[in-house]
């Protein structure tokens, strides 16, 4: 564009420059004077948002990180675990896949740092798929012949627990009380997951019942800001929801059931789906990076899989031929408590500085009139009851693990809006979530998704397919809020998905 | 793909208009702005307290023209550039191994160094497809998975099925992103900088290599498309991309990552403005800078890793650092060499001529940095020119942080 400006150009930039001289007479000054955004806009608080709505604002560190070299250097380290391929590899960048694995790397499963796509089938190279399958008896306990994350991948000789291409996901319609259909006319759709896994597809031995569902993964950004979050502000939150008559999954809340760490404490699960993990320092990424890849470290020196599975492949003839070992010797390998650490732990700490490092993206257009209209409907119709919006951070002297003690970032006493009140509660879905209960999920930065992944999938098993069908499979707690959502004017549905599109 | 955050507060695209403010800085910048855009601002008369509207309009203009250029003329033409080339790379590969010389070894070597480099030409635009479609792990995973590369080699049934007619789509679906892509067929090919003698190539080393050549071309085919649009591309391509059933739009909807953001700011793309799309043109620079500076060169010269060598058995590491390097510049000084136009460069000189400069002096520095470091790279990563090509390229990442807060304010 400025390679073949006449001179004309010329002229009328020197009429532009007297014309504006008497309106810059102060031109030394350059000081920009900024307006600090409501604290709303700061969903993870003042250390934990980043500012960023592009491709890669999931993936921004806080500005906790930022303000360390130390730590910033230790989050690109970190990063480059989450974002590269682990290998089979005896040494070098990134070993010690298997014997069996869910995933060879993280970003499969969390593609652009989000949750995953819907998926149409099952493969554990398909990148994207963020699914997990989940494989249980008629009482919906988990099958003890598998491990709860079950492997589809296996480095050779040794076959994977599940050969993936006997798994089978069809999506079948669904049609709701409605008709699937609005008060107003407007007709929807809504889709669920039946999966299946064909019994020859077991390198384990089976029962005669088993049901499959799917879970995909939670998101990450954030999670050191939901970490900070003092137990006791979870108790009261259920406490309080208590006293309001919700149904609650007590057993959860009771001190002997809280979840015991490495470093003696013990605390109320906050993360995933089931409330399985009460710290970042043990969570899910924590454990993770060990057992999705079954690389293993100082304090995980044991492979994630089953008496069952070790059984199965040292009797296996052919496997035994292949390593020119025993049955015995081959039980041994995969059952042994003392491998080497594959991982080293000052990677693993790298590893958990970018976890906990990683920001919550700012809400945006929050003072937008459909935005403003939207809100007031979130507010209105309940959805507050569960979708908590802010809370606020302890001191956040984090616990869970002496490895990484000290060394993390931290965010004490930060105001932060994740709405979640990380409680779980029953939504009743058709072939719904294992146990039927399901932990809040965070809303943040749900909107950025799209732009961020490349999908804007919703729910545990990705089955809504936008912000209106996750609402609409809302049923059992949440179906007052629901009926709400469903009696608004279309204009004010859509004035709800924006907001939640804005936080 | 980390990108540095010029700063904890907010930008003013990432927010709402309420924080939308004008001030003497402001008003400096309208003058800068018809600088750039005098023809476009016959109301520009005033002395602009209330013209905000004016200034977004004449910006979004501008930004337009920096998006049409970039998506046109840098991101498709250096797909395109890199498809046709993985065409030559999977013939050459498929030449050598019905007759295997030295000569044809060469060949293929050559047709991999120049595919390679337009790989690395695209680095500053790793979000969207590359990254959504899973394309960049996919064809760029390193180190190579030599222990399950062995045990595939060895695996007859596996060979077989390479080398069938869709041994492409066999490796896609059954190989890990550790045996797939540039570096698997680099291994092949290359031993210490230099295409190996054809005798030390096994048939079964070839047979992988074609069919993972087959599987890099298609994925290229789709990078291509997703942004040119499936239209757009030739009849080749088209028909491999359908065959696959490989999917080219945003969420599987309609536009191409092209259209999204040509169509920026309109109901559809995932873009809210021009504005927007720019702070995400801009991020993929500094990311690739980043990357460069602190990972691909900083991890090995620092000790932290040094095995975290991109390109080690044909040594083209300095060439890959300087491809990503140029990939910031096409992107910043808008299309390629020979191709420029409407760009970043033009727009921050206009609003800020001395930190463009600045950002031209960083980015031809870096090269400077990197060419300077001794060849190979793999031999020489703790070498002191190797630690100034990692600061130069932390200071042009740095540098370009400054660039996304001028588009931003």
């Amino acid at each position: 564009m400025g390679k073949k400006i006449p001179d004309l150009f010329i002229i009328v930039t020197l009429f532009f420059c007297f014309a504006f001289a008497a309106c810059s007479k102060d031109d030394d000054d350059e000081e920009l004077v900024e307006i600090e955004p409501d604290e709303e806009y700061f969903a993870g608080g003042k250390l934990g948002t980043a500012f960023n709505t592009t491709a890669f604002a999931y993936e921004q560190p806080t500005p906790v990180v930022e303000q360390s070299p130390g730590l910033m250097l230790q989050f690109k380290y970190g990063e480059a675990l989450f974002e590269h391929e682990f290998t089979s590899n005896t040494e070098g960048v990134r070993h010690g896949l298997g014997p069996v694995s869910v995933r060879s790397s993280c970003i499969t499963c969390h593609p652009g740092y989000g949750h995953g796509k819907r998926m149409e089938r099952y493969r554990a190279k398909d990148f994207g798929n963020s699914y997990l399958l989940v494989v249980t008896d008629e009482n919906d306990n988990y099958i003890s012949q598998l491990t709860g994350m079950p492997q589809t991948q296996a480095v050779a000789p040794y076959l994977p627990p599940i050969d993936e291409s006997g798994i089978y996901i069809e999506w079948k319609n669904h049609t709701d009380e409605y008709g699937n259909t609005f008060p107003d006319g407007e007709v929807y759709s809504l889709i669920y997951p039946e999966v299946t896994i064909e019994r020859s597809a077991f390198n384990v031995p089976m029962p005669d019942f088993y049901k499959v569902r799917l879970e995909a993964t939670i998101g990450i950004y954030g999670t050191g800001l939901i970490d900070a979050i003092p137990d006791d502000s979870i108790l009261a939150q259920y406490n309080l929801e208590k006293s309001k008559g919700f149904t609650l999954n007590d057993v959860k809340y009771q001190p002997a059931n809280f979840i015991k760490e490495a470093d003696g404490t013990a605390h109320p699960g906050r993360f995933t789906y089931g409330l399985t993990r009460g710290t970042l320092q043990n969570g899910p990424g924590a454990n993770a990076i060990w057992n999705i890849t079954n690389v293993t470290r100082s304090d995980r020196k044991y492979h994630y899989i089953t008496t069952a599975y070790a059984t199965a492949m040292s009797k296996n003839v052919e496997i035994q031929n292949k390593l020119g070992k025993s049955e015995q010797e081959i039980y041994d390998d995969l059952m042994s408590k003392n491998l080497l650490a594959e991982m080293n732990d000052k990677d693993y700490i790298d590893f958990m500085v970018w976890h906990r490092g990683l920001a919550v993206p700012a809400a945006r257009n929050l003072d937008k009139p459909d935005v403003k209209r939207g809100k007031t409907i979130f507010y209105d119709a309940g959805c507050t009851s569960c979708h908590r919006p802010s809370w606020t951070t302890g001191t956040d002297d984090y616990t869970g693990d002496p490895m990484v003690k000290g060394k993390l970032p931290r965010y004490p006493l930060q105001k932060i809006w994740p709405y979640s009140d990380f409680l779980q509660h029953r939504l009743e879905m058709k072939n719904d979530i294992r146990t039927g209960w399901c932990r809040t999920t965070p809303l943040w930065g749900r909107g950025l998704s799209e732009r961020c992944t490349g999908a804007s999938d919703h729910l545990h098993d990705m089955r809504a397919r936008n912000y209106t069908e996750a609402i609409l499979w809302h049923g059992g707690d949440a179906k007052f809020a629901k009926e709400r959502f469903r009696s608004l004017p279309k204009e004010d549905r859509e004035a709800l998905i924006k907001f939640l599109e804005s936080i | 793909m980390r990108i540095a955050s010029p700063s904890a507060l907010p930008t003013l695209a990432s927010l709402s208009k309420k924080f939308k403010f004008y001030t003497r800085y402001e008003m400096k910048r309208l003058i800068s702005l018809s600088l750039f855009a005098a023809v476009a601002l016959p109301f520009f008369m005033s002395c602009g307290e209330d013209d905000p509207v004016n200034t977004e309009e004449i910006t979004e203009k501008t930004f337009a023209a920096v998006v049409e250029q970039y998506v046109n003329n840098t991101v498709v033409s250096t797909y395109k550039s890199l498809a046709d080339e993985t065409i030559g790379l999977y013939d050459a590969l498929v030449e050598l191994k019905a007759n295997k010389t030295d000569n044809k070894v060469k060949a293929a070597a050559q047709k991999w160094i120049k595919a390679r480099d337009y790989w690395e030409l695209s680095e500053a635009f790793l979000f969207g497809p590359a990254s959504d479609f899973g394309i960049d792990p996919h064809i760029d995973t390193w180190p190579l998975a030599k222990d399950e590369l062995v045990a595939e080699l060895a695996n007859s049934a596996h060979i077989s099925s390479m080398d069938g007619d869709a041994g492409d789509e066999w490796v896609a679906s059954f190989l890990g992103f550790g045996l797939l892509g540039f570096h698997g067929i680099e291994y092949i090919l290359f031993e210490e900088g230099q295409p190996k003698a054809a005798s030390k190539i096994t048939d079964k080393e070839l047979t992988y290599a074609v069919a993972v050549a087959g599987d890099l071309r298609n994925q290229c085919f789709r990078l291509e498309a997703s942004w040119a649009g499936l239209d757009k591309v030739t009849d080749e391509k088209k028909e491999k991309l359908e065959a696959l059933e490989m999917g080219v739009t945003v969420n599987g909807g309609k536009l191409s990552y092209g259209e999204d953001m040509l169509n920026a700011g309109k109901p559809g793309s995932t873009k809210t403005s021009f504005a927007d799309a720019c702070e995400t043109i801009i991020e993929g620079c500094i990311t690739i800078a980043d990357e460069v500076g602190a990972m691909k060169i900083g991890m090995p010269y620092s000790g932290e890793d040094v095995n975290y060598i991109e390109s080690p058995y044909s040594f083209n590491s300095k060439v890959d650092f300087v491809g990503n390097i140029v990939s910031i510049k096409n992107v910043y000084l808008g299309g390629i060499e020979g191709k420029r136009g409407a760009s970043l460069s033009e727009y921050i000189k206009s609003v800020n001529k001395e930190l463009d400069t600045k950002i031209n002096q960083a980015i031809d520095n870096a090269i400077a940095k990197i060419e300077a470091i001794p060849y190979p790279f793999a031999k020489n990563f703790t070498s002191a020119q190797a630690g100034q090509a990692m600061d130069a390229c932390n200071d042009l990442a740095e540098i370009l942080g400054e660039a996304k807060k001028a588009l931003s304010n």
